[in-house]
């Protein structure tokens, strides 16, 4: 009973029980969910929760990060344009993964030791790397050896499909990094900057961190998304910044800072995913298509923050409850 | 050896916050620092913590000049410094919270269990082992204090600066605080003491350096200087101390024109009944969250509907916008929650209730804020440029320029100096002469004395468990008495108290 109350009053658990619905009529539309179905889902959307992980980790400083799509696009041109280049696959990827870290700590130098304002600074340097994707590759095309395909469609230590892993990855290294001291600092400096300045906290080093970290998760999405694809586009990431940013409120993730945590995140991306395969499969005109999706994203980011708020939580009860 | 201050200044732009510090404190010695409210102590603290840099001068400890560059820095020296603000983080564990500064670790891990065991230890010897584990926004003010203060002593003080911590305190608080000086003083910390309430200061500290408008007058024992003579030096004029006091007047026949037969304390599930006079100071009294609060709040229509007869009218009030159209007002203690607009001005803070919800015009910003004595450039400068006596006084401009028929205050002197404090209480007395009535919690019983002897009609309440305990009337209205009510079980039966009767049936 205990473990049920604390499921439920988690704040990730709105956009996991949303996942689950809406992953059930996906399955009644589509007739069964099959093993193969989350093999195709995973592989397609992974990179779309590694950048809600990245995000996610920005926004728990009541920070943002809205250059991690174009993070995306640009590991994506760098990986093509190396591989074309003659590159081998791997060194190529580990290419893209670096320029991605670059890209993160860049963005980490501004925001942290510069201390400009988040929002704009990142918005700045999207507009950067997104110019530098389209520098590098100016129009789609290129093309990935389909070894990479192979490799990221299928499974790693015999049975774990590679994109779990890679997600994976990100996960394992924020679960350590909460179990450090710098966990909590991070928690506190979301919930106010003046007080973790004055209680010590080293401010600067921490947002350094976090978009650091959303460089690298950018980076694996990046590196999901080329080898699913196979092919260079330098506009690819556009859509997932704030896709990335929606999941994470969704996700129970306070915009203001200190509440939430990763899961929120990946629950939140996989709700939003599942739901563009719902409103794609539905058969629909391009036009309603993106209307629908507008119009849930709107209904599960007011549900969510609705079931976060204790006060609007207290008045719902009153009004349904009488007087008490 | 010991701390010296040598020659401080700090400007901020064209403000002078502090103009001529100098002071010099023994090891083990416990230091007061008094003025008025922006008379410089707060920022000659943070100079001290490492949280603002100074301009001029020279800071020695131990022989060592020091200049912290950052909190981080200072704490590393063992300065820690407990701040009016809080430093705490509400969406983490009071546990968290006290070891924030230095979490200990096992390899490069988080220790959990010595996170849990360190706090404990002084969680302890507060009294607060039952709030480990829960988050700090979820406590009272005044455990949050005590949290603050567990926070700094973990930290293992050398020099520990309290800034107005004890305002927020209540009695058995103070003494616990009172044991920890007395501790850190044996060990041979310094410890430098702000507060406003001249009882503490007497009980705690040894000296008395008193400060006025950014310089440091001179330095006293606390025994030989008189309160009256420290209030004098301090703000350079008499003011009305909590000691002098007129008499309380002897019952008079009140003109009763609200009547709450139903107020629900949820604290406690509760339920109280209250009549409220013309002309009526009501103090509130009693332990630290015995239900005070929530009175007022249910009174101002927080709790949801309240039904209520005024003037022979019965009337409900669902919320604080219908409780505002009905004439009440609201001041609470916790200005940065409750009280100010931190990001707009001070025109802008005024009118917020009389333009916004009550869509009256204010003409004369100026002549409002002068008649409340703010000391301020113009109606145009941010809120937080005020000190926080100040800001208090902008807060209850807003809220008397609607002429209220009952005005609610939560400990609405919360740390703001004794010359502010008295305005305020003139200004309630002003309001309860002119027909209204007011209720007013204090955490000082010495406050709730002196307030209701300033007008012909008044009582205290006091209560316990949610419920009021006793009902002070008259020349009953003592420390004494409160004191008694406030913990009935203990000494009820010898004090000449108005026992409540009738209202459980």
């Amino acid at each position: 009973m205990n473990k049920v109350k604390k499921l439920i009053s988690w704040n990730a658990f709105p956009a996991l029980l949303l996942f689950v619905i809406f992953l059930g009529i996906n399955g009644i539309m589509t007739g069964g969910l099959s093993v193969s179905f989350f093999r195709s889902f995973i592989s397609t959307n992974a990179g779309a929760i590694c950048v809600a992980i990245g995000v996610t980790a920005t926004i728990l400083v009541a920070g943002t990060d809205i250059s991690l799509g174009s993070i995306v696009s640009l590991v994506n041109v760098v990986i093509v344009t190396a591989f074309e280049k003659g590159f081998s696959v791997p060194q190529a990827a580990t290419l893209g993964l670096l320029s991605a870290l670059l890209c993160g700590m860049f963005n980490g130098f501004i925001v942290g030791v510069m201390r400009i304002n988040p929002l704009l600074a990142t918005f700045a340097t999207s507009t950067a790397f997104a110019g530098i994707a389209l520098w590098i590759l100016p129009y789609p095309g290129g093309y990935i050896d389909f070894s990479f395909g192979d490799w990221y469609l299928g499974n790693m230590f015999g049975f774990i499909p590679t994109p779990v892993i890679l997600i994976g990855i990100l996960v394992i290294l924020w679960i350590l990094v909460m179990k450090l001291p710098m966990g909590l600092h991070i928690y506190a400096l979301g919930k106010d900057v003046k007080k973790a300045y004055a209680s010590g906290i080293n401010v600067a080093a921490l947002r350094f961190f976090v978009h650091t970290f959303a460089g690298l998760a950018a980076g694996i999405a990046g590196i999901c998304i080329s080898a699913n694809i196979c092919a260079g586009s330098p506009t690819v990431g556009s859509t997932m910044s704030m896709n990335s940013i929606a999941a994470a409120v969704i996700g129970g993730v306070s915009l203001n800072g200190g509440i939430g945590g990763i899961w929120g995140g990946i629950f939140g991306a996989s709700f939003l995913s599942i739901l563009i395969s719902i409103v794609v499969s539905a058969n629909l005109s391009s036009v309603v298509q993106s209307f629908i999706q507008g119009l849930i994203l709107l209904i599960g980011v007011t549900v969510s923050i609705a079931a976060a708020d204790k006060e609007l939580k207290t008045k719902i009860k009153r009004a349904i409850g009488g007087k008490r | 050896m010991g701390l010296t201050f040598q020659k401080i200044s700090k400007k901020y732009g064209a403000v002078v916050a502090i103009k001529h510090a100098e002071m010099k404190i023994d090891n083990g010695e416990v230091r007061a620092i008094l003025g008025g409210n922006g008379s410089g102590k707060s920022t000659l603290a943070k100079v001290l913590g490492g949280l603002i840099s100074k301009d001029t001068g020279e800071i020695i400890f131990d022989g060592n000049v020091i200049d912290f560059k950052s909190p981080k820095d200072a704490k590393k020296n063992h300065v820690i410094m407990t701040s009016q603000e809080l430093s705490l983080f509400g969406n983490l564990t009071v546990e968290e919270n006290i070891c924030i500064c230095d979490i200990p670790v096992k390899g490069v891990f988080a220790d959990k269990k010595k996170i849990k065991e360190k706090s404990l230890e002084i969680l302890k010897v507060m009294r607060l082992e039952n709030i480990a584990s829960k988050k700090v926004e979820e406590l009272a003010p005044n455990q949050q204090y005590m949290v603050e203060l567990a926070k700094a002593l973990v930290q293992d003080p050398k020099i520990l600066i309290i800034d107005e911590i004890t305002s927020a305190l209540y009695r058995e608080d103070v003494e616990i605080v009172d044991d920890i000086i007395k501790n850190l003083k044996k060990k041979g910390c310094i410890v430098l003491f702000i507060s406003h309430r001249m009882a503490e200061l007497y009980a705690m500290c040894d000296s008395v350096t008193i400060m006025k408008n950014g310089e440091t007058l001179g330095t006293y024992a606390m025994q030989e200087k008189t309160e009256s003579e420290l209030l004098l030096l301090m703000v350079g004029m008499k003011v009305d101390t909590t000691r002098e006091r007129k008499n309380h007047q002897t019952e008079s026949r009140k003109d009763i024109f609200i009547k709450a037969p139903h107020i629900k304390i949820p604290s406690y599930g509760t339920e109280e009944s209250l009549e409220i006079g013309r002309g009526e100071i009501i103090g509130v009294a009693g332990l630290q969250g015995h239900g005070q609060t929530d009175l007022i709040d249910a009174l101002y229509g927080v709790f949801g509907e309240i039904k209520l007869e005024m003037d022979e009218n019965e009337i409900s009030i669902h919320n604080s916008r219908q409780a505002v159209t009905r004439g009440f007002a609201f001041i609470s203690g916790d200005r940065e929650r409750d009280g100010t607009f931190q990001e707009r001005n001070l025109a802008e803070n005024v009118a917020a209730v009389k333009e916004l919800v009550k869509h009256e015009k204010i003409t004369d910003t100026r002549a409002i804020l002068d008649s409340f004595n703010v000391k301020y450039d113009n109606p145009g400068q941010l809120i937080t440029a005020l000190s926080g006596g100040n800001q208090q006084k902008v807060v209850v401009g807003r809220w008397l320029s609607t002429k209220p028929k009952l005005l609610l205050a939560n400990d609405p002197t919360k740390g703001i100096d004794v010359k502010a404090r008295s305005d305020l209480h003139k200004e309630f007395a002003k309001l309860a002469g002119e027909g209204s009535a007011v209720i007013m919690i204090s955490s000082d019983d010495d406050e709730l004395v002196n307030v209701t002897s300033m007008v012909e009609c008044s009582r205290v309440i006091v209560m316990y468990e949610g419920h009021i305990s006793a009902i002070l009337e008259g020349a009953s209205i003592t420390r004494e008495n409160i004191s008694a009510a406030a913990m009935p079980i203990e000494e009820k039966t010898n004090v000449d108290v108005a026992e409540r009767g009738g209202l459980d049936e």
